[in-house]
């Protein structure tokens, strides 16, 4: 590896700026990483564990995520199974009861999540949805004391200002992508009228989750930039998602990522967002295998647990065994600013 | 006795090589093979026959080399 004016090979001086210096990386010095050989990938993830414990320290915050109103949707996100507009064998369910849900958050604290995040497929909610929510979430956090996260599509001004007001703690609306790559990959709403959503939920004091989905065909420049534009968003949160290819989606070919690209960008993430909530989300099952504890030790500190919206998780249980093998305690995070 | 119908598909075994992964739940009915409402939780799922009224339960995708936790 080559050494900068200190001595350092770029995984030191990146490691120095961060942990001593408290200084973040440029883009240009995370470019300069992304195209280092497999074989540094173990240093790199090393260096991005130390930077999470020294910006965030060594808690992990646990979610449950529930899929409260399943199919139907009338956007096009090609890796969607969701989607109305793809013969998926994922067909639209009516919205869940009130019950149903309540049922589905104790569930979820009882597995020692402090999160629960309400997910709904859907471009933005109409009045009936933003009703039900109202009603909803303050349901749940009396009566299961949990924070409730939302995932609702795209909002207008006065419904995050409504969402705020009922207690939503987070609002989940990823960027998924780049802006140079999202119209490969969804044509019915633009990359800015997810942009804007995100900037409305932090403007009316919500916790903004955003994340994101690897392996779609962006090239690793695009990864970069999705960096870039994470930063200008500021997010308190952002799921980790590798793409699980969907039958019947227009990616259902896409190979997965491979296992130790996966660590590499898990890394490249947390030496980018040093102090955000960095969650394992969907997809790490497939991707990584037995390579998970490792990206727990890789710049990984929240993992969303038990099963994802459409398809299956790993049991909880070895979730909690990877957590005390590792010793790493479950709390709750918050962004450190 | 094995699924009279692929989970995966839908289809009978002699049309299917066995298409069902480890990480989605059970999509068709193994007894008649019509398609399955389901509705997936953080801690199982379960899905109801559109055409013969089963239902079928989960929870999890199986530990490496496991076999599927279903019912």
């Amino acid at each position: 590896m080559a050494t900068d004016r200190h001595g350092d090979d770029p995984i030191s001086a990146a490691r120095r700026a961060l942990v001593d210096e408290r200084r973040q990386l440029t883009l240009d010095e995370l470019a300069a990483l992304a195209a280092l050989p497999d074989e540094d990938v173990p240093a790199l993830a090393e260096a991005a564990h130390a930077v999470r414990v020294a910006w965030c320290g060594d808690t992990v915050e646990i979610e449950g995520i529930l899929s409260a109103k399943t199919g139907g949707c009338p956007e096009d996100c090609h890796f969607c199974s969701q989607s109305s507009r793809f013969e998926t064998p994922v067909k639209a369910l009516p919205l869940l009861s009130d019950d149903e849900v309540l049922r589905a958050a104790r569930e979820t604290a009882e597995l020692g999540a402090s999160e629960f995040c309400i997910v709904y497929a859907v471009r933005g909610p109409d009045e009936r949805l933003m009703a039900h929510l109202e009603r909803l979430v303050p349901l749940v956090r009396r009566e299961v004391g949990i924070n409730v996260a939302v995932s609702a599509g795209i909002l207008t001004e006065d419904q995050a200002a409504r969402l705020r007001g009922v207690g939503v703690h987070r609002y989940n609306h990823n960027l998924e992508t780049a802006r140079s790559f999202f119209g490969r990959v969804v044509t019915t709403h633009t990359w800015e009228e997810r942009f804007e959503t995100c900037r409305l939920v932090r403007e009316h004091g919500m916790e903004l989750c955003c994340g994101v989905l690897l392996g779609m065909g962006e090239t690793d420049e695009q990864r970069i930039e999705l960096l870039g534009q994470l930063r200008e968003v500021d997010p308190a949160e952002v799921p980790v998602n590798f793409l699980d290819p969907r039958p019947g989606t227009p990616l259902a070919d896409r190979p997965l990522v491979a296992a130790m690209e996966a660590i590499r960008w898990i890394a490249l993430f947390r030496l980018a967002l040093p102090g955000v909530i960095l969650r394992y989300a969907g997809g790490r099952e497939v991707t990584l295998g037995d390579l998970q504890e490792m990206g727990m030790t890789a710049g990984i500190n929240a993992l969303i647990t038990g099963n994802y919206l459409t398809t299956l998780g790993r049991s909880p249980q070895e979730d909690i065994v990877m957590l005390k093998g590792l010793k790493m305690p479950i709390g709750t995070l918050s962004k450190v600013i | 006795m094995g699924a009279a119908f692929c989970t995966g598909c839908g289809r009978p075994p002699a049309a299917c090589g066995g298409c069902a992964r480890p990480s989605d739940p059970w999509r068709y009915c193994p007894d008649c093979g019509r398609w399955l409402a389901v509705q997936v939780t953080p801690t199982g799922w379960v899905g109801r026959c559109r055409g013969c009224g089963a239902e079928h339960h989960g929870s999890h995708q199986p530990p490496a080399g496991g076999a599927p936790v279903t019912g």
